[in-house]
């Protein structure tokens, strides 16, 4: 009874975080969500660099163009985030959540609570990377296009997303959440 | 007709059929099916074979036929895609997930084709293998979901005789960080999708794809028959020449 009254603590917390998370998604001055750029079209010869490293060429951009082969530079990641204002009260502290299943590898996280509030999600276990090189046989000049992501308004039959790496974030982020409160 | 499990491999399992009266043994048949990959090859079940080899309980000559398979796909997918699929973890232990997944929904599609349904799609997790036409004799119509916001659609492509899966992570706004560099911030591309010819090469070179980061789209487009859609963190997406061809 205890477990379940806990598990239902954490849930009902979880649900308020990904809620707060996503009005502050939707603020403007976040950068990161902000993915309304005016839709920018280009091809983009690829070529291969004498290091063997891939890269495209911008031929046509329209404005806020983006080149995808030079990851922009952004501010060195900070480990505090801008404070969540939750509710209710955590306890300070560090806490890591269990090793969730992602079918595709695990995922953990370890969340930070600095003054009763989350400050900070870290993913410490994640199911993806490898960090060696790579070539890649080119098939005849690849023409890669780009486009502004756009909400789509179709009757469709079933949709293809990767849910369930999302659940296993959720599962870790509660588990961790459960130990502030306990 | 349209049957979902939930309580399967850990994510909702869906079958449709096209069809008013579709015999209830083809849906039974199908999620039996996946009830056995699981106890197979569940490295989070303490009796599958794949905990048991990873025990070293079983020895190699004594591996069934179905787990040699499943190796002996991964090998090749490690092989194809450079390195970047790999189902040896870093602690050593074998876990094959990352190839059962997709080679078990198409395998699901051949043995419901045998029973003689024609017209289906079977969605495991977001990962779908489309066969025949659906209800309005059309293709499949798919929808690729928003990794901003998973109540969105943000394209629509239309499927048949083919496979679609999507590799990412929709957790935004925090920092995901590489384990193994912790310098590095996971959040360039957060998801990609892949259409190939059945739901086995879609996944695994999904699979392999989202861990190449950026590079992952280029590697899409350097294989035939493979077609690709990745988002960024600025949701942007980045798209093979002809994945515009399944476009609705």
């Amino acid at each position: 009874m205890k477990n379940k009254a806990k598990k239902y603590v954490a849930s009902v917390s979880l649900v308020a975080l990904f809620g707060i998370y996503s009005i502050y998604q939707n603020l403007p001055d976040n950068s990161s969500a902000t993915y309304a750029a005016a839709p920018v079209s280009y091809n983009a010869p690829v070529t291969k660099s004498s290091t063997g490293q891939l890269a495209i060429a911008e031929t046509t951009t329209t404005t806020p163009a983006r080149t995808i082969s030079s990851p922009t530079k952004r501010s060195s990641p900070s480990t505090v985030h801008r404070v969540s204002p939750l509710a209710s009260s955590y306890k300070d502290g560090v806490y890591t959540g269990i090793s969730a299943d992602a079918y595709y590898g695990n995922v953990q996280v370890q969340i930070t609570v600095q003054g009763g509030v989350v400050t900070d999600v870290t993913a410490i276990q994640s199911p993806d990377t490898h960090s060696r090189s790579l070539a890649i046989n080119s098939r005849a000049l690849p023409m890669l296009r780009s486009e502004a992501i756009t909400a789509q308004n179709a009757r469709i039959n079933a949709v293809s997303g990767a849910t369930y790496t999302s659940a296993a974030y959720k599962e870790s982020i509660a588990s961790a959440l459960s130990q502030a409160t306990a | 007709m349209k049957q979902t499990r939930t309580d399967i491999m850990g994510m909702p399992i869906t079958v449709e059929v096209v069809g008013e009266h579709v015999p209830a043994e083809h849906f039974d048949a199908v999620f039996a099916y996946f009830e056995a990959v699981d106890a197979r090859f569940s490295t989070y079940k303490n009796g599958s074979e794949i905990t048991r080899i990873n025990r070293g309980e079983i020895s190699k000559p004594k591996q069934s036929p179905e787990m040699r398979e499943v190796f002996a796909l991964a090998e090749k997918t490690k092989e194809e895609a450079n390195g970047y699929f790999d189902i040896r973890n870093p602690d050593g232990l074998l876990d094959p997930s990352g190839i059962v997944k997709g080679w078990a929904i198409h395998k699901a599609a051949n043995l419901l084709e045998k029973r003689g349904v024609k017209n289906f799609y079977i969605d495991a997790g977001g990962d779908i293998e489309a066969r025949g036409m659906n209800d309005e004799n059309l293709p499949w119509k798919i929808g690729i979901r928003n990794p901003f916001k998973p109540a969105e659609i943000v394209k629509n492509v239309q499927l048949s005789n083919a496979g679609i899966a999507t590799s990412g992570t929709y957790i935004r706004g925090f920092h995901i960080y590489d384990p193994r560099s912790p310098d590095t911030v996971l959040d360039e591309i957060v998801s990609i999708s892949v259409i190939g010819p059945n739901i086995y090469e879609a996944d695994r070179f999904a699979t392999a794809a989202f861990a190449m980061g950026r590079q992952g789209i280029l590697f899409i487009e350097s294989l035939d028959g493979l077609e690709g859609y990745s988002i960024d963190a600025y949701g942007q997406a980045t798209y093979t020449s002809n994945f515009n061809n399944y476009v609705i």
